[in-house]
């Protein structure tokens, strides 16, 4: 867990120094020149939720399921293969150790999926000033089309809040897919990257049909930049925190411990 | 001589025998895909043509192109957002996920086989044969995926045409056989080699699924970085200085960085195995 | 054969495993490592197969030093802990695909050591549906196919029934009759001492003494 929480913090902090904090000088002219036209550099702007110029970002969305899962995806599988399951078993019932076994790999990686882009948000704002994101800046990604745009221009803070909270419950539950697949899967290196597989395979296939705006790879995204559906986002994540609840719950249930 | 010689074959036959009965299913998922990707590749080729646009019959050349040429140069600041080609990130995964999963429980439960090989060194080379072995099936499966789509109607020859290019990769272009040859097959699978003995090697000291990110990590910075240091820019055949992207990759240095990252992955891997001790984790 | 252990050592993790190990085992005998949990028997035994590498001292087998002359025992059979075998394979495929390695050992053999340690050869049945005890076997069958030199078994007959632990049992007494050398570890001190005709006590990482005397 320290791990994977240790390089998404690495993804911020490498954000930060390498795109943010050399920019800070500037913010100097804005105070010398107050007649400048442009906008200057604010704790949004700046912020690696909308650094779609950079690689971070997209970075962030790739390696995230894979870090995300590494902590206790696996954790089912290993305690099924080295008896660990049997000896909790008889000392505690299936319904305690599954629900305490789904909720820790839930919040694990709902945590590391979080981390980037909480604490570089921390260090943007301890860096740049707050200035409400306009939509004449142009540099935001966040359109009528998308989610929550009205959220953004009137509340920003509530904005990352959401995001915030829709990427600790999606990849929260993409990582609880993990504990589905270990009831038939017993290789641990696929049990583990299987959440990142099935993020990986919906990122080509809607690629390859065109059909981006359903892609959690991009409306994950604060900067999000394609047209998103919130009712949409918000069922499929839904959806997928249900659904592999209930069937994990269901098999662990009825599963015969060997 | 000949009786370890004799033995170094088995042990990398089991060795290929192993890998291919682990991943024979990830290479049909491979296979499956790139179909899926030509086939779509057809559709919109269709689609432009109805729509005024005369264009000629895709050929080979045209597919594996457009399967292989990754993303141009790209430069920061320009308003242009930092984009992943699809195609080119999948191939390269789908090979990484393959040589992860050989190789995951490199360090733990297989000690028999460690045993049964003699000599650490005899198994480390046959980990790293199989590991390019790995890659070669991978790019083989790639060719064959085209290889039928071939009965599609597409024709077979490598030829590549400027106005499908133009169409499919923004500007006209064509290449010598040979040329086409270094820089979209030989150079990509030099490097995509090197990226995984790095992997294999990094999986000796640290657990596949940090080894798995790191090789998406370096795949992501090398369509940021167009440096032939960053080495997965050998996979991103469009930032050769042959093609008119403005590309600054030279087929020589990066052929150079590659060979000298497998050499040293190679030896730093012969001399971690030699001094680990097995422990059989689970 | 000859196994000198020679002031052996070795710290892991900061914790020191084995200490100052000095120990000869010979050919035509069974030796027996009798000692609590966590006392270093295990260690020991990786140590002889060149599994682990020592922080000061060396594992001699007939003059060469193991990890530098030689990076593991040059005809061994070991059953430590979970063997990795293949769930979709039966059990003689999966003896058949390790045995491919070395190319030595021929489909009787395999089919022998399944029988011996009271398997059958022909069972179609995967890895994967094997009970524990039939693991455990298969495992012991894997050490002992093509009759080693060496065979090291740690703790051999856990998980196995009446019935098998007398098979094994008689392998092993025959094993001792072909005069290779067997280094096994058991709990059950009944069995240790009809087993074998020399016991190390390990503890905390030392050998405290050895009973019985080596041919």
């Amino acid at each position: 867990m320290f791990t994977a929480w240790l390089i998404s913090l690495g993804i911020a902090f490498f954000h930060y120094f390498t795109c943010e904090f050399p920019y800070r000088i500037y913010i100097r002219d804005y105070l010398d020149y107050p007649g400048m036209f442009i906008l200057p550099h604010n704790s949004f702007s700046m912020w690696l939720g909308f650094d779609g110029a950079s690689f971070y970002l997209a970075l962030s969305y790739l390696v995230i399921p894979v870090l995300a899962s590494f902590p206790f995806a696996g954790s089912f599988l290993q305690d099924k293969k080295t008896g660990y399951l049997k000896n909790v078993l008889s000392r505690a019932t299936r319904i305690q150790y599954g629900v305490a076994k789904y909720f820790a790999v839930f919040i694990s990686a709902g945590t590391i999926a979080v981390t980037p882009l909480l604490a570089d948000f921390l260090l943007s704002s301890a860096t740049y000033p707050y200035i409400g994101p306009l939509p004449a800046e142009g540099c935001f990604g966040v359109y009528e089309t998308t989610m929550f745009h009205s959220l953004f221009y009137s509340m920003p803070y509530w904005y990352v809040v959401a995001f915030l909270a829709l990427n600790f419950v999606f990849f929260g539950a993409l990582a609880t897919l993990s504990l589905c697949v270990a009831f038939s899967v017993e290789r641990l290196f696929f049990v583990e990257l299987f959440p990142f597989l099935v993020y990986f395979i919906l990122y080509i296939a809607l690629n390859v049909f065109n059909l981006v705006q359903y892609c959690p790879f991009f409306f994950l995204r604060p900067d999000q930049g394609v047209e998103c559906n919130p009712v949409f986002v918000l069922g499929v994540t839904a959806a997928l925190l249900v659904g592999s609840f209930l069937f994990y719950a269901f098999h662990m249930k009825h599963e015969d411990v060997f | 001589m000949k009786r370890k010689t004799a033995c170094f074959s088995h042990v990398l036959l089991h060795d290929i025998r192993y890998s291919i009965l682990i991943s024979w299913k990830k290479y049909l998922a491979l296979f499956l895909v790139t179909e899926a990707i030509i086939g779509a590749l057809m559709v919109r080729i269709q689609s432009d043509c109805q729509l005024g646009m005369v264009l000629p019959p895709l050929t080979a050349g045209d597919v594996l192109t457009y399967l292989l040429s990754g993303a141009k140069i790209f430069r920061y600041g320009a308003g242009i957002p930092f984009e992943i080609p699809y195609i080119w990130i999948f191939i390269y995964l789908m090979i990484a996920f393959i040589v992860g999963e050989n190789h995951a429980n490199l360090m733990t439960s297989r000690y028999m086989e460690l045993l049964l090989s003699q000599e650490k060194h005899r198994w480390w080379a046959s980990k790293c044969i199989v590991t390019v072995l790995d890659v070669l099936l991978a790019y083989v499966t790639i060719f064959a995926a085209v290889g039928i789509s071939l009965f599609w109607g597409i024709k077979p020859v490598l030829k590549i045409s400027p106005d499908i290019m133009k169409a499919l990769i923004w500007k006209a272009f064509t290449l010598k056989p040979n040329q086409w040859t270094v820089i979209f097959v030989l150079l990509p699978i030099l490097t995509s080699v090197c990226i995984s003995l790095l992997q294999t090697v990094s999986i000796l000291f640290f657990k596949p699924m940090i080894c798995f990110a790191g090789v998406i990590t370096l795949l992501v910075v090398s369509l940021f970085y167009c440096n032939p240091a960053v080495i997965g820019n050998g996979t991103l055949p469009l930032r050769n200085t042959i093609l008119p992207f403005e590309g600054t990759i030279r087929t020589l240095d990066v052929a150079l960085a590659d060979a000298v990252l497998i050499v040293a992955s190679i030896i730093i891997g012969n001399i971690k195995i030699k001094k680990v001790d097995l422990l059989s984790e689970v | 054969m000859k196994i000198e252990m020679k002031d052996y050592c070795k710290t892991l993790r900061g914790a020191e495993v084995l200490k100052h190990i000095n120990m000869t085992f010979t050919s035509g005998n069974v030796y027996g490592l009798k000692g609590q949990n966590g006392c270093g028997k295990t260690m020991m035994m990786r140590a002889i197969c060149g599994l682990i590498l020592p922080t000061s001292g060396e594992v001699l087998i007939d003059g060469k030093v193991l990890g530098k002359d030689m990076s593991f025992p040059e005809s061994v059979g070991v059953l430590i802990e979970n063997p990795a075998f293949i769930n979709a394979y039966t059990g003689f495929k999966n003896l058949r695909f390790l045995a491919d390695i070395q190319k030595k050992i021929t489909d009787e053999e395999i089919r022998e050591a399944i029988t011996e340690v009271g398997l059958d050869p022909d069972d179609k049945r995967s890895y994967r549906k094997y009970s524990l005890g039939m693991k455990e076997r298969l495992g012991i069958a894997a050490a002992i196919m093509g009759t080693p030199e060496l065979i090291i078994l740690d703790e051999p007959l856990n998980g196995i029934d009446e019935s098998g632990v007398e098979m094994i049992k008689k392998l092993i007494a025959d094993l001792k009759e072909k005069s290779k050398l067997v280094i096994m570890s058991c709990h059950d001190a009944e069995d240790l001492y009809s087993l074998c005709n020399v016991v190390v006590n390990v503890s905390a990482g030392k050998i405290i003494s050895t009973e019985g005397e080596a041919k």
